[in-house]
């Protein structure tokens, strides 16, 4: 609710990330004097299909932020069941207590104003290891997860080199 | 640390103080004691710290916050609720203890990582508390004493009973008194663990017991020759003769906070426990640092409070008191967060500077709270420009019709509403209505849709212009309007129950005239009607008696005009 208190929280985990980021995450502000927009880029992890991919999203801050939660976006294209086509991550951490579109999540693993910028990233990272096949953002996507496998890895491999440029 | 290049942002950014900032350090370790020190909300140190009825803290004006939206604690997400909060006075007197330290203690730990760096020998060993101890300010400052590093080894630090100085002076806060005993080295050991016991305060004159005889009464703690004590107890307790050793206050009974202010002007920030015990929001706690006594304002319920009161309490509070009653919901949590924060301070602010506070809330929050940063390429002017024309045909819609048809309309309606009410059929048509207004303004007037209709009595029920038929011819209006000013749910004989409509459901009054409002002149009787009953229609409460008294005054004047517009049309 306080603009100055979410500038300051901001600056805060700026700072923190910069001098310590968890391994395969990197994030910060686009433009040092707007700290409400951020960029970050992460790792697909290892021994999944995303491994060897670096995505890029956005991260829009809300101003009564740490008490609302921030709104994630792959700016590259993403084939994962919770990912929308549009690039909007669909993760419980991202929902605040108030809302539940899905009607499904556990309260505590929604969103609260101790979580971080760094949580997020850590488990979004996660969730791109495990997709979560009970709130389906991309239909398609997670039909593919559950019946075919096999096609469901070549398409995120395909997502993932796209990703880097090779295409 | 201060390059020339950096820019204001990136100097600000190392201006900022973090946990992460004992990474590099050769006090790792301290990181997390920084962490402990700081609200998990904020990030920053505790400023006014409170506890939760779970037993986490968080910095007051934090917590206070999160719960106007949520009760819940942030950590636990059990309920917590805001009369719970108490005050934690020592996470307070730490966090000040440990802010005041800091500097120092980030320049000591770094200091001895470049002496490490170009120093031969290893000092593996003073690692810890060396550079820790140093840190303290008091302890620096104590006079005629050689660096501690060395003294401790020597002694062998670490020892409940070494002998560290620490004259009242020098003490900044009750962290550091831990660390107790007057006497020099010289004194032998075993006495020192006596005074290690004490809850020293730094009488520089108090001398231990002679070990030879003397013991402490059980009741009052006096020492005195052991063949005294029964003598001592039976005539109740009295000051024994000053020829005993001074009389010395011992163990819990001995009065900490009484005995602190004796020394170096320190006031503790709280008081004791024992007084702390009832804290309702009524009561505000015994804060002997708050002059002002300052009292915390009461939530409210704001479902239970009409605009106009809230504004007056807004008013009476002197704070802003414009807006819509959102906003000055918003504004009165926002105020109750920041005055109620200040009353727990140990400093509060003037009122001045918590209204000033308020003033950057509002300027901020003129768009509504719960609105997120834009998206990209978002501009208020680019969608008003790019809908412009349905704009304007929304404004000339509103503009042009209003005089003349609404008796008309009205009186339709008003037979249908006392005649029947079918909500449901109300909000379709109604909307419906506005739809088909909406989309074929221009070639469909008002005006002549009344005329059309008017004369085919007989048009299809999904005809959208169907809601602005009267639906009776005029031989039937006076009966009609008997009907509903004596609310007798009779209809006219000749005709069916005619579809029930409202001119406009809820959303589609406040559209209309919150987002495009008639300039006064242009809209007569109209205007000024339809204002009125947006605001009844707001006021849910007693909808039903205003909204038909004011029908039955509009149905006077509606009679005689819209009586000539229908004859017309026949």
């Amino acid at each position: 609710m306080s603009f100055v208190a979410a500038n300051k929280r901001l600056l805060k985990e700026y700072k923190a990330l910069l001098k310590e980021s968890p391994e395969g995450i990197a994030a910060g502000p686009i433009d040092e004097s707007n700290l409400f927009e951020w960029e970050c880029l992460i790792q697909g992890p290892e021994e999944t299909p995303f491994e060897g991919g670096v995505f890029p999203a956005t991260l829009s801050f809300p101003k009564d932020y740490p008490l609302n939660p921030p709104k994630m976006k792959f700016t590259c294209e993403m084939f994962h069941p919770n990912v929308y086509k549009d690039g909007t991550v669909c993760i419980s951490i991202l929902h605040s207590p108030g809302d539940d579109p899905n009607q499904y999540e556990d309260a505590s693993e929604r969103w609260s104003p101790i979580q971080s910028v760094e949580k997020i990233l850590i488990s979004v990272m996660s969730m791109l290891a495990e997709p979560n096949d009970e709130s389906g953002a991309n239909i398609d996507a997670s039909k593919i997860w559950r019946d075919d496998r096999k096609e469901y890895e070549k398409r995120v491999r395909a997502c993932a080199r796209k990703a880097l440029g090779l295409f | 640390m201060s390059q020339p290049y950096l820019s204001a942002h990136s100097q600000r950014i190392i201006d900022v103080t973090d946990p992460s900032d004992w990474n590099t350090t050769r006090l790792p370790l301290l990181g997390s004691v920084d962490s402990a020190l700081r609200c998990q909300i904020c990030k920053d140190y505790y400023h006014t710290p409170v506890m939760t009825g779970c037993c986490h803290t968080f910095c007051s004006e934090c917590i206070r916050r999160s719960l106007v939206r949520e009760q819940k604690c942030p950590v636990c997400r059990a309920t917590a609720q805001e009369n719970q909060l108490r005050k934690n006075g020592a996470a307070q007197e730490l966090v000040a203890a440990f802010v005041a330290a800091r500097p120092l203690l980030m320049e000591v730990a770094k200091e001895s990582v470049e002496e490490r760096r170009f120093s031969t020998r290893g000092e593996e060993g003073g690692t810890e508390d060396g550079g820790e101890d140093d840190g303290y300010p008091g302890f620096r400052e104590e006079g005629g004493r050689k660096r501690r590093r060395g003294r401790r080894r020597i002694e062998g630090g670490g020892a409940p009973d070494g002998p560290m100085e620490s004259a009242g002076g020098g003490r900044i806060t009750r962290g550091s008194s831990g660390r107790v005993g007057s006497q020099p080295s010289s004194q032998p050991s075993s006495q020192n663990q006596v005074i290690c016991l004490d809850d020293d305060d730094g009488d520089e004159d108090y001398k231990p017991p002679p070990s030879s005889g003397m013991v402490a009464c059980p009741i009052c703690s006096q020492y005195m020759k052991e063949k005294r004590v029964d003598s001592h107890i039976e005539s109740g307790c009295p000051k024994e003769s000053p020829a005993s050793p001074r009389k010395r206050l011992r163990g819990g009974e001995s009065s900490f906070f009484g005995s602190s202010k004796s020394q170096s002007g320190y006031t503790p920030a709280f008081p004791p426990a024992s007084k702390r015990v009832d804290t309702k929001p009524g009561a505000p706690y015994p804060n002997p640092a708050n002059p002002l006594d300052l009292h915390p304002l009461p939530k409210i319920a704001f479902n239970m409070m009409k605009e106009s009161a809230l504004r007056s309490k807004l008013q009476e509070l002197g704070i802003p008191s414009y807006g819509s009653k959102r906003t000055l919901q918003d504004r009165y949590n926002e105020w109750l967060t920041l005055w109620n924060a200040n009353v727990d301070s140990v400093t509060p602010k003037s009122k001045k500077e918590l209204l000033k506070q308020l003033s950057s809330w509002d300027a901020i929050n003129r768009v509504p709270v719960v609105e997120k940063t834009k998206v990209a390429g978002w501009t208020d002017q680019g969608w008003s420009e790019s809908n412009k024309s349905h704009y304007d045909e929304l404004i000339a819609k509103a503009r042009t019709p209003r005089v003349k048809p609404e008796p008309v309309k009205e009186g339709g309606e008003e037979e249908e509403e006392a005649e029947a009410e079918e909500t449901d059929d109300i909000t379709s048509i109604s909307s419906a209505q506005m739809d088909g207004a909406c989309a074929a303004p221009t070639t469909l007037p008002n005006s002549n849709i009344i005329q059309t209709t008017v004369l085919n009595d007989k048009v299809p029920l999904n005809n959208v212009t169907q809601s602005f038929q009267p639906d009776f011819h005029q031989p039937y209006l006076d009966q009609a309007f008997t009907t509903a000013l004596h609310s007798t749910p009779s209809p006219p004989p000749p005709f069916q129950a005619p579809p029930t409509y409202l001119p406009y459901s809820h959303v589609n009054v406040s559209e209309m005239f919150v987002a495009n409002p008639l300039p006064p002149t242009t809209v007569l009787a109209g205007a000024e009607s339809d204002t009125d009953r947006l605001a009844i229609v707001e006021e849910d409460s007693s909808l039903i008696g205003l909204y038909g008294k004011r029908k039955y005054e509009e149905m006077e004047i509606g009679c005689k005009k819209g009586g000539g517009s229908t004859s017309g049309g026949l």
